[in-house]
């Protein structure tokens, strides 16, 4: 072991320890997802510390952008819990804070303490994994991983992606039909100042070529599938916001494009259930998976919205 | 690649094929394709019990790249049984549900509802939805809970299984919440529940990887036998793993005391969701939980007090359960608290895992035990009480939910007498009751049975207390259920004080055929009920021991 | 608090000779602590999903501290790329999932907390299903018998 922790890790950990605070002991909902997006940068040097630049990317895209992004947004909409919950407050309210703190410092002085005595051995599988990166056709070991070696987990992950969308359509109208949930795609957006709308629509594309390099870099560099289908999400809810009209694509297109990744996926799995994938299936499916991910989390987005009294006529 | 080999993947690929179709379809379609692919399932998960009884563990390393690489999917003994429970409970309930597409949730619908138009003057504006019965997301979301549940069953990778809690988890919350308003609370609550269980897993998953190097389960578990023998072996990192892994999955099992999640969950869901809730979901989280105490840990004597305390935990669900369930007045949530309690007895056989007194009465001579055949009782008898619990239990709660659909309530009191205009789901209703209590002859009872002679072989007698109790305990409720339902007549004319039926059923022939899913459920329970010694049988392959 | 774990992790820093690694087990078992108490004794929604996150984020950089080991056994501590690339990708996994969980809670929480807005106003006891209504009631009771 090389000893000592470098500063800047030293630095960044109690930057993360007093973000993690500010998350957690704030009451108002609004300042709790402002610290969760403030988590979420100093997470993503985390990553960026450890040497991964591909997770990096991931919370920086996922974790940190689209995700605080939906909460905050939750946090806006409905700052306070309606029901009034504070008739039936604990007699002691002093007691939760004392428990908490106690019971948080005992179980991370245990838990750590086994963590840094137990004695650890390296991962088992180094060796098979230089060997068999041969047969990938992807050069980026993380790559490999994701979509080779263990893709089953991958698909399994795409599947629960693809579920939650599926989930959260179910709660709002309807059931079946091209239409069902997504009276909010319809609808138009909250209005947005001027200023910001030309600035949107010069940002998209830009975003959406960097969508783009994330996918095909993915094969040789870091990015990939979940990374690039963030930022693609990104690019849908900005276009959204800037009234552009999506609603009729959306409608037509949001379910088809949500499920061909995993169908396919699911199709050359069966297909390639010994034997690893060839490299031109394996681009069809990142390609697909992509496009079904940033399909996925624009639904949770819109789905965000409760369907209210705009419902719009056919 | 063989044929079976082949059925180990396609059984958990092909119904989340189906889930993915079926997003794309029609209500109508979707039942159709739901139906479909129960009878798929089944076909795939034959080949894979016959190969693994005739003594055969299969393995498939996919994509052709070998464990500590790649992922393996395992089917030995333990994974059929579980693999077979899951074939049989999920094709009967998918037929209900195509065949009573009002059980399957409430959809709001926009619009101003017409029958309902007596309540508009007291709405000052126009209402932008109303509810009706039924709810095709329902096919989507099941098929791939299915696909996740086999997920789990066949995995042999850690990590694997960890994302298949995950789909199982995620769906089984999206399920609860097609309940509609007033499930969506417990869905929530579920939902946080879910990811605590499962990120404590996670957490234990990684310290078992970082002693061990790798996330296979049977790599692992070797690995870590053999640090075990080691004479200066520090295994405190495999007991907080074991602590953190017990303790999430005992969240996601809902045993005594981090159980009252599960009330309104099971009770606030649809009819045709909340048998498989309380048959499959659950077993999902059970199924891991042997595999990491008997596959993984290994006999360690270090997780002594952690399985004494899960097995009082387990006493004290049966204890907790069963008297909460006497106390409802609701048939749902009364079958709620009876899960409950049958949850506890799942957890009773862990001492008898790692209790040295065990392999000492072995060892003396005179005693005709084998090696493990304690264990491999105490194994079997759970097992099969798991099994038989899902049989019965989705019976239960299929003839329930069914009973609550037709007549708006479920209040044990407003049912009374309705086993004479509904003799087929009061029948499986008894059935069931007989497998859940342990009357002679069904599953329930080969399991308490094999249980209570392991038991007695390794001298743990305060087991046979625990048991006995439960199951008087369980009569009682049961009892309290079924009876009411049962009574004939009256001198208050009880069957005209039936409530008035509250949804007209879409297609009566079909609903009246509805009726038979719960009570092949039942027949199934007690006629299972000889296949103790053959469960035995099937358990030893792939066996640890 | 906050005081309190920061110089308990400096602490630590200084009676121990940490590596990098094991500072980041330190912290994200902390992180995950944090979170986990935090959702278990808050009572608002948001928060607690807030705290569900924290706790994913805790969790999974005790996944990546692990994976950088390899970097940290081979040439010098520090940025490299030498991470594990299998546990990198077990923990993209894992962000995906907790988004995906975040997210179908986030659209719960609206709905329950906009129940008004979802069916209309004053539609409160005697909705349409007359006979479900009594459904969450019921399961409150229960609860509270307890």
């Amino acid at each position: 072991m090389t000893g000592g922790v470098p500063a800047a890790d030293l630095v960044l950990g109690a930057g993360l320890l007093a973000s993690v605070l500010c998350t957690v002991l704030p009451s108002s909902r609004f300042a709790q997802s402002m610290g969760l997006l403030g988590l979420g940068v100093l997470t993503t040097l985390a990553w960026l510390r450890l040497g991964s630049v591909d997770v990096a990317l991931a919370e920086a895209g996922i974790g940190g952008g689209i995700l605080a992004a939906l909460l905050v947004w939750v946090s806006v909409s409905s700052p306070a819990q309606p029901s009034p919950d504070a008739a039936t407050a604990p007699r002691w309210t002093w007691l939760r804070p004392v428990v908490g703190t106690l019971s948080a410092i005992t179980l991370t002085v245990v838990a750590a303490a086994v963590w840094l005595r137990a004695e650890q051995s390296l991962p088992a599988w180094d060796a098979a994994l230089t060997a068999n990166m041969g047969l990938t056709g992807v050069e980026h070991e993380i790559t490999g991983v994701l979509l080779v070696f263990r893709f089953y987990d991958t698909l399994l992950e795409s599947a629960v992606l693809m579920l939650t969308a599926v989930a959260v359509l179910a709660l709002g109208h309807g059931d079946v039909g091209p239409r069902a949930g997504l009276s909010a795609a319809l609808s138009p957006a909250p209005p947005i100042p001027a200023s910001l709308h030309w600035l949107i629509r010069v940002f998209a594309p830009v975003l959406f070529l960097a969508g783009l390099w994330l996918l095909f870099a993915g094969s040789t560099d870091s990015g990939g599938a979940f990374q690039s289908g963030a930022v693609l999400c990104a690019v849908l809810i900005l276009l959204h916001s800037a009234h552009v009209p999506l609603g009729k694509l959306t409608v037509s297109w949001l379910r088809p494009v949500l499920v061909a990744g995993v169908v396919v996926f699911i199709l050359a799995a069966l297909a390639h259930l010994n034997a690893p994938f060839s490299f031109p299936v394996l681009l069809t499916i990142e390609i697909l998976l992509t496009l079904g991910i940033a399909a996925g989390l624009y639904a949770i987005y819109l789905c965000l919205d409760n369907p209210a009294r705009r419902e719009v006529t056919t | 690649m063989s044929l079976t080999l082949f059925c180990l993947g396609a059984v958990v690929l092909v119904p989340l094929l189906a889930s993915a179709l079926s997003v794309l379809l029609g209500s109508v379609a979707r039942r159709v394709l739901g139906v479909i692919t129960s009878a798929a399932v089944l076909g795939l998960s034959t080949p894979i019990l016959v190969q693994v009884t005739s003594g055969q563990t299969l393995e498939l390393a996919l994509g052709g790249f070998e464990s500590p690489l790649g992922i393996t999917l395992r089917a030995d003994g333990l994974s059929a049984l579980f693999l077979a429970m899951t074939a049989v409970v999920g094709a009967v309930v998918s037929c209900y549900a195509a065949a009573r597409p009002a059980s399957t949730g409430k959809r709001l619908v926009p619009g101003t509802p017409d029958r309902d138009a007596d309540k508009q003057h007291h709405r000052h504006t126009e209402p932008p939805g109303v509810w009706r019965a039924g709810h095709a997301g329902f096919w989507p979301l099941w098929l791939g809970c299915w696909s996740g549940l086999n997920a789990v069953f066949l995995s042999g990778d850690l990590f694997n299984t960890y994302v298949g809690l995950e789909l199982v988890g995620l769906t089984a919350v999206a399920l609860v919440a097609l309940g509609g308003r007033d499930a969506w609370p417990a869905a929530l609550r579920y939902l946080f529940i879910a990811v605590l269980g499962s990120l404590l897993f996670l957490i234990g998953v990684a310290l078992i990887y970082s002693v061990t190097g790798t996330l296979d389960i049977i790599d692992s578990g070797e690995i870590i036998t053999g640090l075990a023998a080691e004479d200066d072996a520090d295994l405190a990192a495999v007991v907080l793993a074991l602590c953190l892994i017990s303790l999430g999955l005992a969240l996601k099992v809902a045993l005594v005391p981090l159980h009252r999640w599960l009330i309104p969950a099971h009770s606030s869901a649809p009819s045709a969701v909340s048998p498989l809730l309380s048959a499959l979901v659950i077993k999902a989280a059970l199924f891991v939980l042997l595999r990491v105490w008997l596959w993984v840990a290994g006999p360690l004597p270090e997780l002594a007090i952690l399985a004494w305390v899960l097995a009082g935990m387990g006493a004290a669900a049966i204890l907790v359960g069963s008297v909460m369930a006497l106390r409802q007045t609701r048939l749902k949530p009364l079958i709620a608290y009876s899960t409950v309690a049958q949850v506890g007895y799942w957890f009773l056989l862990l001492p008898l895992l790692l209790d040295p007194e065990t392999s000492a009465l072995e060892g003396q001579p005179g005693t005709t035990l084998d090696d493990g055949a304690v264990l491999a009782g105490a194994l079997s008898g759970t097992v099969a009480l798991a099994l038989g619990h899902g049989l019965a239990k989705a019976s239960l709660f299929l003839s329930a939910g069914h009973l609550k659909d037709l007549y708006g309530t479920d209040e044990i009191a407003d049912l009374r007498g309705a086993g004479r205009a509904h003799p087929m789901l009061v029948m499986s209703m008894g059935l069931s009751a007989v497998g859940l209590i342990g009357l002679p002859l069904s599953l329930g009872f080969s399991g308490k049975w094999l249980l209570a002679t392991s038991a007695v072989a390794a001298g743990h007698y305060w087991m046979l207390v625990v048991l006995v109790a439960g199951t008087l305990f369980s009569a009682a409720y049961l009892l309290k259920a079924v009876a009411p339902l049962l009574v004939m007549s009256e001198d208050d004319q009880t069957e005209l004080t039936l409530p008035q039926a509250q949804t007209r059923p879409e297609d009566p022939t079909l609903t009246g055929k509805a009726q038979l899913a719960p009570f092949v459920l039942g027949l199934l329970t007690v006629l299972t009920g000889f296949l103790g010694v053959w469960l035995t049988g099937v358990l030893e392959v792939g066996a640890p021991w | 608090m906050m005081p309190l774990s920061v110089a308990l992790g400096l602490a630590g820093v200084g009676a121990i000779d940490l590596s990098q690694v094991q500072w980041y087990l330190l912290l994200g078992t902390a992180i995950a602590v944090i979170g986990m108490v935090r959702m278990l004794l808050t009572r608002d929604l948001v928060a607690r999903l807030i705290a569900l996150n924290v706790t994913g984020i805790g969790s999974l950089m005790l996944i990546l501290a692990l994976a950088a080991r390899t970097a940290e056994s081979g040439d010098a501590a520090g940025a490299g790329d030498g991470t594990d690339p299998v546990l990198s990708a077990l923990v993209i996994t894992g962000l995906v999932i907790t988004v995906a969980f975040t997210g179908l809670g986030a659209v719960l929480i609206r709905r329950i907390e906009g129940v008004q807005d979802v069916e209309g106003p004053e539609d409160t006891k005697d909705s349409g299903d007359a006979g479900d209504s009594g459904h969450f009631n019921g399961s409150k009771d229960a609860e509270a018998e307890e």
